[in-house]
């Protein structure tokens, strides 16, 4: 399977490393969309097929958890599974945030080894 | 806040972001000895608002150079290839990281702080010599001669563990 992947964050030098570190991941990848906040990802997701979202939490306009909220009460995005990669550390603040369409959760900075454990275990339960 | 709490705050602002540095950019840093002897021409400035458990502002700032080649580094290619544009967007995505990562070392897990996106301008040598002049600031020098400024200016802390016993220690 292809996995048709949205990058969502508001720093386009993130979205190019994330974008980078992709093919090291070692999953079969399709299509690369990016957005530049949650509005922009919800028009994205509204008209194209994902198969997973990468998004960040710090975010102008809309974060990524007004995004994943959105997803969650979409009948046709609650199915997309989402990774948070984000500076956010405080487990209150994520356990807010939990969604059962949340799959993995990378702390920034990250390497692409810690990118590619957390997609092999999303991917691997798919 | 005594000057003992205030170099305590600004040596684990420093150690926080010579790690971040370190590991998202591949650059090593060190507190600058001497910092008068480091020079700046232009740059860039990055200032990001943390409110909730703490509550202060970080401002980070650099050459131009220095941004160019830390935006360089992350994506792998050469500081010629990079923009302005993406030095100074390193530089804010750089305040972010640093700004979560600090919250987490002063106050634990268990904090609740909320970063606003990081606001970038451009700073001039004058900017760069209000910022130096403030006494909640540190410097780093990056790789062998490129100064980084990193500064604090803490508002105040509500109902959090004391940034001197961090929750755990």
């Amino acid at each position: 399977m292809s996995y048709h992947i949205l990058i969502v964050d508001d720093s386009a030098i993130t979205r190019t490393l994330i974008k980078r570190a992709l093919p090291l991941a070692g999953i079969q990848l399709g299509e690369i969309y990016e957005a530049d906040s949650g509005a922009a990802a919800l028009r994205v997701l509204h008209t194209t097929q994902v198969d997973l979202v990468l998004t960040d939490l710090n975010m102008p306009e809309m974060d990524g958890a007004a995004l994943i909220e959105a997803m969650d009460t979409s009948e046709a995005l609650r199915h997309v599974p989402v990774v948070i990669i984000s500076t956010e550390g405080s487990k209150p603040r994520l356990q807010q945030i939990q969604r059962p369409l949340v799959a993995g959760y990378l702390r920034k900075p990250f390497t692409p080894e810690q990118l590619k454990a957390t997609l092999c275990s999303i991917t691997e339960h798919a | 806040m005594t000057l003992t709490q205030q170099g305590r705050l600004l040596s684990t602002l420093a150690t926080v972001a010579s790690h971040v540095l370190e590991t998202a950019a591949f650059a090593f840093a060190e507190i600058a000895t001497d910092e008068h002897e480091l020079t700046y021409a232009s740059g860039h400035a990055a200032t990001l608002i943390m409110t909730g458990d703490l509550n202060a502002v970080l401002t980070i700032a650099a050459s131009e150079s220095l941004c160019l080649l830390l935006s360089a580094d992350v994506i792998g290619c050469e500081p010629e290839d990079m923009s302005s544009q993406q030095a100074s967007d390193m530089l804010g995505e750089l305040a972010n990281i640093i700004a979560g990562q600090l919250a987490t070392d002063l106050l634990g897990e268990n904090a609740i702080v909320h970063l606003a996106p990081p606001r970038t301008d451009s700073l001039s040598a004058v900017g760069w010599g209000s910022l130096r002049a403030s006494t909640s600031h540190v410097v780093l020098v990056v790789g062998e001669d490129e100064p980084l400024l990193l500064d604090l200016q803490l508002q105040e802390l509500l109902g959090s563990p004391s940034i001197d016993s961090p929750e755990g220690e």
